[in-house]
């Protein structure tokens, strides 16, 4: 009986542990939030058909730490004169009309005692499906990714595989060739690229 | 059931048998005990109806209780703010009663398995509620490191578990040090008070009158049947409990030592610490048994199994840990005047001079001076006297580590952040209700468990001498050869 | 600086959208922030800030569970069942609906502008984030700035963000619009116009600016009857005549300390409390600084009968009461004739008690003098009469140091405050000869409502009109209140002392319906509101810039000053020999106290009064907080049987005042010191019914009152001061402690004695050959961040802690707090006295986290929240933090802040758009403490990175760095042997603080030298306390 009890008891711990420890991180429970936008906008047609930048939206990306969503203004730079009529452009329509902003849900969020800055990552070369996944292929956007800090540590340990060259960093189908840990200590020469694994470069 | 088969048959001038009594200079049990009346006695105030004044204790020390609850609710709601910590004084009462608690823990396994393993057997009559009050004071000790810090919420950042930060705790912290040895002194204290339990659960199973209390008593005795196979396991089990948790007796307190002594603030910068917190421990462990004991052998007329002897031999105990800590205070100063280091030696001045005087001479005259009284045999053998003598002790201790937190960190180096620390109504009330919870756990201990180890009473009854001659007749305490 | 000041086109849209939904303060609660001036009139948080529910003096202190409280709790508990329903809190995104250009979200951007300050402008630059001004600093073209700011400047961002500034106009205490006075005022102008003004009278604050002076003298020319007054509780009003009556010119003296050897400061804390002190302390520091034992430094006598900054700093420091400066320096004119320096001035017989140190202390001063002509400075007070005005002009002029470190300058477009004229206008209010009344700025029936005169003739006028920020104790008794915009919602320009024009615009649109001090002025002449942007425009097309006008403009605005555009300097001779009418000054000790009224070092006159910030940052001198008190010595203290801290009664002339007493070392005695600008009523929410309102008993036209009587009341106040006073009480045992510890902690030396053993910093204690149990981290690679604090230049000033807590986001807790020492500041100023507990010397000494490269803190953290970088620094990692103290206790510097309580919770939502986005706002029950501002190392490697450029000594500056005005503090890689940081550490001053218990700290001090007169030595090494 005390064998039965002190197993038990042991088995226990342990489920509780990793039951935690699995259910309770970001892994878990934010990998796959897809919230209903108030604009079907799809990244599927935008960035995947019609094939334009990540950039052309997001445009700070490369200059400051957000990557900043775009203005009314940006949509209405092309739907004044493509599709003006939508029924799905109408919340679009009238933000432009009545100059009231847009209220897009922010999908992938980072706690607010940690500093993210874009431009350090773009500019190492990490590009954006590292991150954000395939989001050429999303009908809905959804979060891929756990953004948990082990997460961000285990490429900030070892970025290897995830840097490339500098002109294909918005290229959504990018995939590591054969000789990539070579190229990864070229380019860690080249862009002067060591990653921080002190607190402070993130929290402040 | 027969308590006779577990007595093993061997040559009568085996001297260390441990079912014959050890030489004595006065009987261990007085009264006409027999096994029965041990069982009827014992036994008898676990069945028996619920004493008045145990209820009005009771409803007492759960109000305490209460208070405690109220208290750490709006302690977590609120902050540590509420307490009266500022910027030098980060650690105040909450720190103190964890140290004060956790000493007095120490007298239960003391008693318990050192005493065992030297076969002292006068243990025996307060071995039991001695263990079950160090399993309280941890319970108490416990809460204090818990509720002190800034964000309870994490708390369990403290434990290794792997995590998504990948994170893990400073394993050279004294205070991570802390959680395990007190968390293992805990679990160990608790299995030994539990095996020790069994065969007196056993029995009230066995008398046990309704079928709820059965049930219970049943499941808790694990099946014992008081076997020969049962009683060789436990005999062995019980000495290995016993051997493990002897370290632990020296361990937890000088790791809870070491809190201060690793630390560079003038004052707790020593390496006298580890002994002189043990030594410390263990003198208000027994100071702390002395007064239940003392209630609790009035409040169930248990002075046939709780003698006078008994509490002698503790007061002796105490005065030698009393000493023992009075030369450690001493040691304290001469090492920082012999140091030559400037602020060891104003940490030590200020202590007895600075605005911390009053609490350090209260805590030099309850803990040096009040113990020598027991050099008069008259004296150590009053009960009044004893009985208060044992609570002076008691608050000695408090101050000693009053005085060791709130003087150092109060002064320490640079003179712009000294400042003077007082504490609260809330400090005040924590205090009082880990008191409350203190005497509930040990009322209801007192009212559901048999208090005196009725299993091993028997073992130093003149009847379990296989060569006493008639011992189915009430037998006279046995006098040694 | 990020970046270089930039032209701002147009000013951002008040409270511009959060481009990334981030709330700057705690995007972590999932809250949108709200979006426009109605939105925020609708919240919950702005109604909570209308009514005035704090108890004043005291942050509101959750010691009791309020409704408040209660109630979010249940918020709290919802929101949680909220959480369990759905997976997370949705939070939006909101972007711009049509994106400003030069705004990129989330990165901060600076403008030039200028803090109009009395009649100096200093130049500032102002980080703004998003639209957002969130923090102010010197602006280094500005010749009254030079690159640094004081508290006050930097404080100034907070009145911005006060809660409880007037929000609308009103009208006998009803909410009109700015129309209905336009109206009003129109049918006033017509009733004037006939009559050329006569019965409009208008009072105004002191000003110097191109704009306000043009559309003054416009509404003179087109009033001639109407009367201006110009009046400011505190101004340099008797400076100007005594060089008037020495000199028969209107003149602006300029004092340049960096090119003087010998200073006497004649009751003047030019360094601290001064209309021009960061230019001073600059100038003063770059005389001061040393860099061996071979370099020579300036040398400071000073005058004064309370303890000052100034004072401080002085190598020599003779305490004399206010009043007997006049004799004081009367005795020093005659020495220095004597010397056969020509003072040309009929001396009065003079007598002053001068004992035998006195006489000693003048021949010395004057021998010192008179052997450094024209490399010498003297100057007095503001508070001082006239007459020693103009006798320093006189002396100046004999040492030929007028032109030389002294220039004068005429000012132009000022309007110089005139106790006289006010005084005229009290009586005309009186007479009731006054119709209407406006007043512009300034709070009269505060600082200047002597019996009452001046609200007994407010209400004989028929129109009052005040404009101002609040509804201050004026505004109460006026029948309109018009609210005025904050310098940084408003166009304007300004003028500093040496006539460097520049312009003050705005960093963000108006938050409440005001209107800038420009635009009123033009409104009370025109009658119509005209864009402020216009009337400066103006001025400076007409006036001041000739030729390419847009080009020059575009400069002007991004370099923050007119370059070129300062004064001509003018030599003054001395043209009045008969200073003094009378033919003998009378030794002016009076039976009875003299009591000395100064500006207070948080709250100024009173301006500052419900700025938080200030408020709780401790005096340097008396280390008091949230109070103002009599400051006086032991003797008199003991002559009175005062105790410290009892509430005394003043009383002179029928009035009386309750004063705590406070006792200070180094106070002359019989002379009591009071800070003005306490005891406010209608301040806000921070100064209210904060300290006692020395205006009462201060004499209009004095800041001196004399034959005060004093009467202890046995009552005792409790005082919130962050430096007990151990030693100066019974407390012998402390007090010897610290005489044993001082002379290590603050290492000082006199010059002599520096020159003639350089190395005496490393021989004040032993360090026994130290070692670690630990296997040390090297730190040989990469960047290693240090920090160097010169002591010899440190003022005590308190600019780098208002600087600290303005950029990393620290929270005030309020008196009650202060008081259980819980103050937050990351970096303190630690004051010691020096020698006999009469007439000691006051050192300071500016602690933050030493960043020991052995922390003993580090070790002790069960979780690693403080833990040590690569680079040399001990961060501390909030998110971590489970709030043991254990770090704190085992701090031998004590620099580490816990947070009591959620300090922030109850923070207006106004004043939380004044914190650094950079910087996380931390929580209840975690450590915090100075980061070496780890956000601007961040960045400034980042932007470096970025730009594939390397990063160079001095990139980054840390925040108490870049504002301190005597550049006394040094930050940078001490990895780098030619960074100038790692210079300063060679240095034989330099030296690690408590070094010998091996913690190591990146942070050391240099030395303390006084440059002593060698005729009147002291030795260095003697008891200190403290």
């Amino acid at each position: 009986m005390p064998i039965i009890a002190g197993t038990a008891g042991i088995v226990a711990t342990i489920v509780v542990v990793f039951g935690v420890n699995y259910f309770g991180s970001p892994k878990f429970t934010d990998t796959g939030y897809r919230p209903v936008q108030p604009v079907p906008y799809s990244h599927k047609l935008h960035a995947g058909d019609l094939g334009m930048d990540c950039r052309y939206c997001h445009t700070a990306v490369e200059i400051g730490a957000k990557a900043t969503v775009p203005p009314t203004q940006t949509c209405m730079n092309c739907h004044v004169l493509c599709l003006p009529e939508s029924e799905k452009l109408l919340p679009i329509n009238q933000s432009w009309a009545e100059k009231k902003p847009m209220e897009w849900i922010r999908i992938h969020k980072i706690p607010d005692y940690a500093f993210f800055d874009h431009s350090a990552h773009i500019i190492r070369g990490v590009g954006c499906t590292t991150c954000h996944g395939r989001i050429d292929q999303m009908e809905v956007v959804m979060q891929v990714q756990p953004l948990s800090m082990g997460w961000c540590l285990d490429c900030h340990r070892n970025p290897d595989m995830f840097l490339r060259p500098l002109n294909e960093i918005t290229k959504m189908d990018w995939i590591p060739p054969e000789n990539q840990l070579l190229l990864a200590q070229q380019y860690k020469i080249d862009r002067n690229i060591n990653p921080p694994t002190d607190c402070t470069a993130c929290h402040r | 059931m027969s308590l006779l088969n577990h007595i093993p048959k061997q040559s009568a001038d085996a001297p260390l048998d441990i079912a014959v009594p050890m030489f004595e200079d006065a009987p261990l049990i007085s009264g006409n005990q027999s096994f029965a009346s041990v069982t009827n006695r014992i036994a008898g105030v676990v069945e028996g109806p619920t004493p008045k004044m145990w209820w009005v204790l009771f409803s007492f020390s759960v109000s305490l209780l209460m208070v405690l609850v109220g208290s750490v609710g709006f302690l977590v709601w609120e902050g540590t703010g509420i307490w009266g910590l500022n910027n030098p004084v980060g650690w105040g009462w909450a720190i103190v009663n964890f140290v004060f608690w956790v000493g007095i823990g120490h007298a239960g396994t003391l008693i318990s398995a050192v005493l065992h393993l030297f076969r002292q057997k006068w243990r025996t009559s307060i071995n039991r509620f001695a263990e079950a009050m160090t399993i309280f004071a941890v319970i108490c000790a416990l809460l204090f490191p818990t509720i002190h810090v800034g964000r309870v919420w994490v708390l369990y950042w403290f434990f290794p578990i792997p995590n998504q930060m990948s994170m893990w705790p400073n394993f050279r912290s004294p205070l991570l040090w802390d959680v395990f040895a007190v968390s293992i002194y805990f679990t160990v204290s608790l299995l030994f008070w539990y095996v020790g339990l069994v065969p007196d659960i056993a029995t009230l199973r066995d008398r046990a009158k309704t079928r709820a209390k059965k049930i219970i008593y049943g499941i808790l005795s694990l099946g014992w049947r008081g076997a020969n196979r049962h009683w060789r396991h436990y005999e062995l089990g019980y000495l290995i409990l016993a051997g493990l948790s002897t370290p632990l007796v020296l361990s937890v307190h000088s790791v809870v030592s070491t809190d201060f002594a690793t630390s560079i603030v003038p004052g707790w910068h020593t390496t006298i610490f580890p002994p002189y917190f043990v030594a410390g421990a263990i003198f208000s462990g027994f100071a702390m048994v002395m007064t239940l004991a003392i209630i609790a052998r009035k409040a169930f007329h248990m002075e046939d199994f709780i003698t006078i002897n008994h509490l002698e031999k503790m007061a002796k105990i105490i005065m030698v840990t009393g000493l023992m800590v009075g030369y450690a205070y001493s040691m304290e100063f001469f090492i920082s005047w012999y140091s030559g280091n400037e602020f060891e030696k104003f940490a030590f001045i200020n202590r007895a001079f600075g605005p911390y005087a009053w609490a350090y001479w209260i805590m030099i005259s309850c803990n040096v001076i009040i113990p020598q009284m027991f050099w008069s045999k008259k004296l150590r053998t009053n009960v009044a006297v004893l009985f208060v003598l044992s609570i002076f002790v008691n608050i000695g201790m408090w101050f000693e580590r009053f005085v060791i937190i709130a003087s150092s960190l109060s002064r320490d180096y640079l003179p712009s952040s000294w400042d003077y620390y007082s504490p609260t109504i809330w400090d005040i009330s924590t205090l009082i209700g880990s008191f409350g919870l203190f005497f509930t756990l040990f009322l209801l201990f007192l009212r559901f468990l048999p208090m005196i180890s009725m299993a091993e009473i028997k073992g130093v009854l003149p009847q379990a001498n296989p060569h006493h001659t008639m011992y189915d007749k009430p037998g006279v305490a046995h006098q040694s050869r | 600086m990020s970046d270089k000041p930039k032209p701002m086109k147009f000013p951002p849209k008040a409270f511009q959208l959060d481009p990334d939904g981030e709330n700057l303060i705690d995007s972590a609660h999932g809250k949108s922030y709200w979006r426009s001036y109605d939105q925020l009139a609708n919240s919950p948080e702005f109604q909570t800030f209308l009514e005035n529910e704090f108890p004043p003096g005291t942050m509101d202190l959750p010691n009791k569970l309020s409704r408040k409280k209660f109630l979010s709790l249940m918020g709290a508990s919802i929101a949680l069942a909220g959480l369990t329903a759905c997976r997370r809190p949705v939070e939006k995104i909101i972007p711009y609906v049509n994106a400003p250009e030069e705004i990129i979200p989330g990165v901060s951007k600076n403008y030039a502008s200028t803090m109009p300050f009395g009649t100096n402008a200093l130049g500032i630059v102002v980080e703004t984030h998003e639209g957002r001004p969130t923090k102010i600093e010197g602006n280094p073209l500005h010749s009254s700035s030079m690159g640094s700011a004081n508290a006050f400047m930097q404080a100034s961002i907070l009145n911005l963000y006060d809660p409880d500034r007037s929000q609308a106009p009103s009208r006998k205490g009803y909410e009109v619009r700015w129309e209905d006075f336009t109206a009003f005022w129109n049918e006033q102008l017509t009733a004037f116009d006939a009559v050329a003004g006569e019965g409009l009278s208008l009072l105004s604050s002191a000003f110097a600016s191109p704009t306000l002076f043009r559309l003054k003298t416009e509404f003179l020319s087109k009033f001639p009857k109407a009367t201006w007054t110009v009046f400011d509780p505190v101004s340099d009003e008797r400076i100007y005549q005594g060089i008037e009556l020495a000199s028969r010119q209107k003149l602006q003296p300029v004092h340049h300390f960096e090119s003087a050897a010998i200073v006497l400061s004649l009751d003047s804390d030019f360094l601290f409390l001064d209309s021009n002190n960061v230019a001073n302390s600059r100038r003063f520091s770059q005389a001061r600084r040393i860099m061996s034992e071979k370099d020579s430094m300036n040398r400071l006598y000073a005058v004064e009968s309370g303890f000052t900054v100034t004072g401080a700093m002085a190598d020599h420091r003779l305490k004399v009461p206010s009043a007997q400066i006049m004799n004081f320096t009367i005795e020093l004119a005659k020495e220095l004739q004597n010397l056969g320096i020509p003072v040309e001035v009929d001396l009065p017989t003079s007598s002053l008690t001068v004992g035998r140190d006195h006489i000693t202390w003048i021949k010395a001063l004057a021998v010192d003098l008179a052997t450094h002509k024209s490399k010498s400075i003297v100057l007095a007070g503001y508070r001082q009469p006239a007459e020693v005005h103009a006798l320093v002009f006189a002396i100046n002029d004999a040492l030929r140091n007028n032109g030389k470190t002294i220039t004068c300058y005429h000012p132009e477009h000022t309007a110089n405050s005139s106790v006289t004229e006010y005084q005229k206008l009290v009586d005309d209010l009186g007479k009731g000869s006054v119709k209407t009344l406006v007043i512009l700025g300034g709070n009269p029936a505060y600082t200047a409502n002597e019996n009452g005169e001046f609200l007994k003739g407010l209400n004989r006028v028929e129109h009052t009109i005040h404009f101002t920020d609040r509804e201050n104790e004026t505004a109460q008794n006026c029948e309109w209140h018009l609210p005025v915009s904050h310098f940084m919602e408003s166009w304007g320009d300004a003028v500093s002392f040496d006539g460097t024009l520049s312009v003050i615009q705005p960093m963000i649109a108006p938050l409440f319906d005001s209107h800038s001090l420009t635009e009123i002025y033009s409104l009370l002449s025109t009658g119509e509101l005209t864009p402020g942007f216009d009337l400066v425009q103006s001025t400076w097309r007409e006036k001041l810039i000739s030729g390419n006008f847009e080009q020059v403009w575009h400069h002007v605005l991004h370099d923050g000053v007119f370059s070129g555009s300062n004064y001509q300097a003018v030599r003054p001779a001395l043209k009045n020999k008969n200073i003094f009418t009378k033919s003998e000054i009378s030794e002016q000790n009076l039976p009875g106290l003299e009591c000395v009224f100064i500006p207070s070092s948080s709250l100024w006159d009173g301006e500052f009064s419900n700025n938080s910030w200030l408020m709780e940052n401790p005096d340097p001198v008396t280390k008091v907080a949230w109070d103002n008190v009599a400051v006086m010595s032991h003797s008199t203290a003991a002559k009175y049987h005062l105790k410290n801290k009892e509430i005394a009664k003043f009383t002179a002339d029928g009035k009386s005042i309750s004063c705590p007493v406070w006792i200070l070392p180094g106070q002359a005695d019989s002379t009591v010191t009071f800070s003005l600008g306490y005891g406010r009523t209608a301040s806000g929410r921070i100064g209210n019914k904060v300290g006692v309102n020395a205006y009462k008993f201060k004499p209009l036209d004095s800041d001196i009152r004399q034959g005060v009587r004093v009467t202890g009341t046995g009552r005792f106040q409790i005082i919130a001061c962050t430096q007990d006073h151990h030693g100066l009480d019974a407390d012998k045992l402390a007090a010897d402690a610290i005489h044993k510890r001082l002379p290590a902690i603050l290492r000082e030396a006199s010059l002599d004695e520096y020159r003639l053993n350089p190395g005496f910093v490393k021989e004040v204690v032993e360090e026994p050959d130290l070692f670690s149990l630990w296997k040390d981290k090297s730190y040989d690679k990469g960047f290693q961040w240090g920090m160097s604090v010169d002591l010899n230049v440190c003022t005590g000033c308190n600019a780098c802690s208002i600087a600290c807590q303005s950029e990393n986001n620290i929270p005030v807790v309020g008196k009650d707090q202060v008081e259980r020492g819980r103050e937050m500041a990351w970096i303190r100023l630690d004051r010691y006295f020096s020698g006999d507990l009469e007439d000691p010397e006051m050192v300071f000494q500016p602690i933050a986290c030493q960043h020991c490269e052995m922390a003993p803190c580090e070790q002790v953290c069960p979780v690693t929240a403080t833990v040590h970088t690569d680079e040399g620094l001990n961060a501390m990692v909030y998110n971590r933090c489970v709030g043991t103290r254990y770090c704190a206790n085992n701090c031998p510097y004590k620099v580490r802040r816990y947070n009591f309580y959620n300090f922030t919770k109850d923070l207006p939502e106004i004043v939380k758009i004044a914190q650094n986005p950079d910087v996380t706002v931390r929580f209840r029950g975690v450590m915090e403490k100075c980061t070496f501002c780890v956000q601007r190392i961040n960045q400034e490697k980042l932007r470096a990175k970025n730009n594939h450029q390397d990063l160079k000594d001095g990139d980054i500056v840390t925040a108490c760095q870049q504002t301190c005005p005597t550049d006394a503090i040094v930050f940078g890689n001490i990895n780098d042997p030619d960074s100038r940081i790692s210079k300063l550490k060679k240095q034989n001053r330099d030296y690690a603080l408590l070094g010998e218990l091996n913690v190591r700290p990146r942070t050391t001090y240099m030395a303390k030298i006084r440059n002593q007169n060698s005729a009147l030595n002291k030795n260095h090494f003697e008891k200190h306390i403290q």
